[in-house]
């Protein structure tokens, strides 16, 4: 019995140890330094952008039911240059959207669909993911769908 | 065999240390059992134990046991004492107070700041119940050494206001507090002081008995609840240790009952340890995991911090250590022990805003290790040691103003400390060489040159303790301290949400070097003590972070990515600090103690045109604890006294800002808090505590009610980030029940 515990103490404490010498952050890779977001059509208008990233320039975007929108999504960094992020395999956008079931997000390499299911009004925001977190949050963006 | 009972209650007392001379024979177990050997006509021993009077008496060789019954009392007689690897267990030469785990049981305070702030000199900076920091002698963060057992903790506490330092106090055996700079025994980094929470999880004894001791509260203010507890006993040739803490707290009310939203908690702390324990020394590892997760306020009563956050920020905080210890007591005329440690920690942080998003992850690596030998000849008794530390930074979220990086540091150290009669000498040189090398050296608008820095310094201290007639004791010290700058002092290059603050680093800083002197005279009669000190330190190449002004507009400087966050960077300046403490405990008779204690610190900038005070700088305080002992009964009322804390520095940039926050166009302005002024206060507090008869209870207890700002006076704290818009907590009404056996 004493010799069991003991093993199993010592068995703990190692675990321990092995645990302790993962770092919690594995990979340091550079940080996107995004100030501000600009959403764009598949043609290269300009729909939207925030304003340093405190509200959107044009607060609502509108969708038809049933007809997606291919939208390109471009970081713009403090001295307004826009980011070139398409080569970074350890970047994408995803979206977040309050009302899942009304809008969903695609993405593809070098921009995203936003497919409508249904019509409604409801809120979504941009977020640039690096790894396993987020680098830019957007504030939240009112989507109608007609 | 000795059997050592409480003189009221009857109760066992265990831990009593059984000294003759300054040698420690044994201690008593938890049924108060001691064994001493002793020859011929007996020996002359001293029994000690915190919170009893010290009994003094020959013990004779005997076939039967002896009852010896020691009398409770509030007052600690004897010197203060505590522990460094360095010279083992002694008295400093230093301004130092030690609180035992009966005060910690009976305070249950949430943090190690906390448990110390009515020691004088140590105050607590505060972001948040769990987020407060130790401060000593007006200086705190990296200029003040935490440690647990002797060893770094390896978490990132130092970094930011709102970092909590990761050590459970409920389960401590005692924290030491050496108040000044003690970069010699224990390390660099040690400006302001040390604090060393003694916990013991590697047992340096083997006990005869298990012994187990539990307590549990409940508290109004936030509507807290705890438990905590802690064992130990031996299992074959093997000794061991396992304690825990859980608790739970709602948000903090202030005065009239008014909640301060986001300062929630959670707490969770668990240890075991194995030693091989004996005469000769000791060896043995201990494993532990911490975890926190707590709210950081940013607003009050419908107004928010500018800056801040108004959903608030949630930190999660995880640490994992693995330490192991070994000491080797030889024969050697020479060599007295050798003694080795160190641990390895994995620490991470996330920062959660508003909607669970993690705005901020930070993990560390940390590792550190110390060996020395102590050596005696003669009068003198000195040691030479070496002292190694790794650790590797990294942060990562959306906003993340700290940069990776990793800092190694390597240490030699010598000491010496000569007595011949009354008086004792100490001398010591202490050799540091530090470097950190950033793992991102990605230059941006504001941060420039991002290289590795290294640093080297010599550092010392000599003093001296002379005993004078009648029970007086002066000592002095003269010691000098240094510090490299810390990682986001070099190389911060964004927001920090919970320090309101868009902080840019300044990979050019040079290093802090303190030079400092302290006087302490202390006294100890038959029925109290007293100690008053005073001290001065020049702190050259002060770091401290100051808004930046724009230079076309005047106004203060937003940050680039949100134009929200007022831009801070660090300076250095020449600083001088400089106050006086003291404590003086009486018992006129053996039911009545007084207690009073107080501090006054000073802080200001050297040179320049006109000398501006440091900015946070704690207030001077005066505190007395009046208690009345009964039997098992002990009623106490605390006045606790916070004077005005005037001596801010001119904010440099004003811009129509005012230290009352005010909401324009939606946006709260104001001042940051360290340039504003802080009202006076006087607290008064209560308590009652009853020690149940052994024969009243299987197991003997305590049980202590304590109301804290009894008048639920509403007062601000000059440390409280948060002061302009959110008072300190109301009344509480908190109750302890404390069993051991």
């Amino acid at each position: 019995m004493m010799r069991r515990l003991r093993a199993m103490a010592v068995c703990v404490l190692v675990a321990c140890g092995l645990t302790a010498c993962d770092h919690p952050i594995g990979i340091v890779s550079a940080h996107i330094e995004a100030a501000d977001l600009v959403v764009r059509d598949s043609a290269g208008v300009e729909l939207t952008r925030t304003s340093f990233n405190r509200r959107w320039m044009v607060d609502s975007l509108v969708l038809r039911d049933g007809a997606s929108l291919r939208v390109t999504i471009t970081p713009v960094d403090f001295r307004g240059a826009e980011l070139d992020v398409s080569e970074r395999r350890d970047v994408s956008y995803r979206l977040d959207a309050e009302r899942a079931e009304l809008v969903q997000w695609e993405p593809q390499r070098g921009f995203g669909w936003l497919h409508p299911f249904g019509r409604g009004e409801t809120r979504v925001r941009f977020l640039i993911w690096h790894g396993d977190h987020a680098d830019f949050v957007s504030p939240w963006l009112r989507v109608v769908i007609r | 065999m000795l059997l050592v009972r409480d003189a009221d209650t009857q109760a066992p007392v265990r831990d009593v240390v059984v000294r003759a001379g300054d040698r420690v024979l044994a201690r008593t177990d938890s049924l108060g059992r001691v064994t001493v050997r002793v020859v011929g006509a007996g020996t002359e021993v001293t029994l000690q134990r915190l919170g009893y009077a010290p009994w003094r008496g020959r013990i004779v060789p005997a076939p039967a046991s002896r009852a010896i019954r020691l009398t409770p009392v509030r007052l600690e007689l004897a010197a203060v004492e505590v522990r460094s690897r360095a010279l083992g267990r002694g008295s400093a030469l230093q301004a130092t107070s030690v609180v035992g785990a009966e005060q910690l049981a009976e305070r249950l305070a949430p943090s190690i700041a906390a448990a110390l702030v009515d020691e004088p000199g140590v105050s607590a900076r505060s972001n948040g119940p769990m987020a407060t920091q130790p401060v000593i002698r007006g200086l705190t963060g990296d200029r003040v050494l935490v440690l647990e057992d002797g060893m770094r903790t390896g978490d990132i506490a130092t970094t930011a206001p709102d970092h909590a330092v990761t050590i459970e106090p409920a389960t401590a055996e005692r924290i030491e507090v050496i108040r000044g700079p003690g970069g010699l025994l224990y390390g660099s980094n040690t400006l302001g002081g040390v604090v060393n929470v003694i916990r013991d999880d590697i047992p340096r004894r083997r006990p005869s008995q298990t012994s187990l001791a539990m307590s549990t509260f409940g508290e109004s203010v936030n509507r807290g609840i705890g438990v905590s507890g802690r064992a130990r006993g031996a299992m074959g040739a093997l000794t061991w240790a396992v304690d825990g803490t859980g608790r739970q707290a709602g948000d903090t009310r202030g005065p009239n009952a008014v909640a301060l939203p986001f300062t929630d908690l959670e707490g969770m702390d668990v240890g075991a340890g194995l030693s091989v324990a004996g005469s000769r020394g000791h060896a043995g590892v201990a494993a532990r995991e911490y975890r926190s997760y707590y709210g950081v306020p940013s607003s009050f009563g419908g107004v928010t911090l500018p800056g801040a956050h108004d959903g608030g920020v949630y930190v999660d905080a995880r640490r994992t250590q693995l330490r192991w210890d070994a000491e080797w007591r030889t024969d050697d005329a020479r060599i007295e022990a050798i003694s080795v440690g160190g641990n390895a920690v994995r620490f991470e942080q996330s920062e959660f805003e508003q909607g669970g998003i993690v705005g901020t992850r930070f993990g560390q690596l940390a590792a550190s290790g110390e060996a020395v030998m102590r050596l005696r000849a003669g009068e003198h008794r000195g040691a030479i040691g070496s002292f190694v530390q790794w650790r590797d930074l990294r942060a990562e979220g959306s906003f993340t103003g700290t940069r990776p990086a990793v800092q190694r540091t390597l240490a030699l150290f010598a000491v010496d400390e000569y007595t011949r009669g009354s008086l004792t000498l100490l001398a010591g040189a202490r050799i540091d060489r530090s470097e950190t090398r950033p793992l991102d050296s990605t230059e941006t608008l504001l941060l420039r040159d991002v290289r590795t820095r290294a640093f080297t310094a010599v550092t010392g201290a000599f003093g001296a303790r002379v005993q004078l007639p009648a029970g007086f004791e002066f000592t002095t010290q003269i010691a000098r301290a240094f510090r490299p700058p810390s990682i986001e002092e070099l190389y911060s290059a964004g927001p920090h949400l919970a320090s309101y603050a868009y902080e840019i680093g300044d990979p050019s800083l040079e290093a802090e070097r303190g030079t400092g002197v302290d006087a302490l005279l202390s006294w100890r009669g038959g029925r109290g003590r007293a100690e008053v000190s005073a001290y001065g330190m020049r702190v050259d190449d002060y770091v401290a972070f100051e808004p930046q002004v724009d230079p076309v507009t005047g106004a203060p400087m937003r940050d680039p990515r949100l134009r929200r966050y007022v831009v801070y960077r660090p300076q250095q300046v020449d600083a001088l600090l400089w106050g006086v403490e003291g404590r003086a405990m009486f018992a006129p008779t053996p039911q009545w103690t007084f207690d009073l204690s107080g501090a006054l610190p000073r802080g200001a900038q050297r040179g320049g045109a006109t000398s501006q005070p440091l900015p946070a700088m704690p207030a001077a305080t005066l505190r007395l604890d009046v208690r009345h002992q009964r039997g098992p009964l002990t009623l106490g009322v605390i006045g606790d006294g916070r004077f005005a804390q005037r001596l801010v520095p001119d904010a440099p940039v004003l811009d129509g800002l005012a230290c009352t926050v005010q909401v324009v166009d939606g946006e709260a302005q104001g001042l940051p808090a360290e340039f504003c002024a802080t009202p006076g206060a006087m607290l008064m507090n209560a308590l009652v505590a009853w020690r149940l008869p052994a024969r009243a209870t299987r197991w003997p207890a305590t049980l202590t009610l304590t109301v804290d700002n009894l008048l639920d006076a509403e007062w601000r704290d000059p440390l409280w980030r948060a002061k302009q818009v959110a008072p300190q907590p109301g009344r509480n009404v908190r109750l302890v029940v404390q069993v051991e056996r």
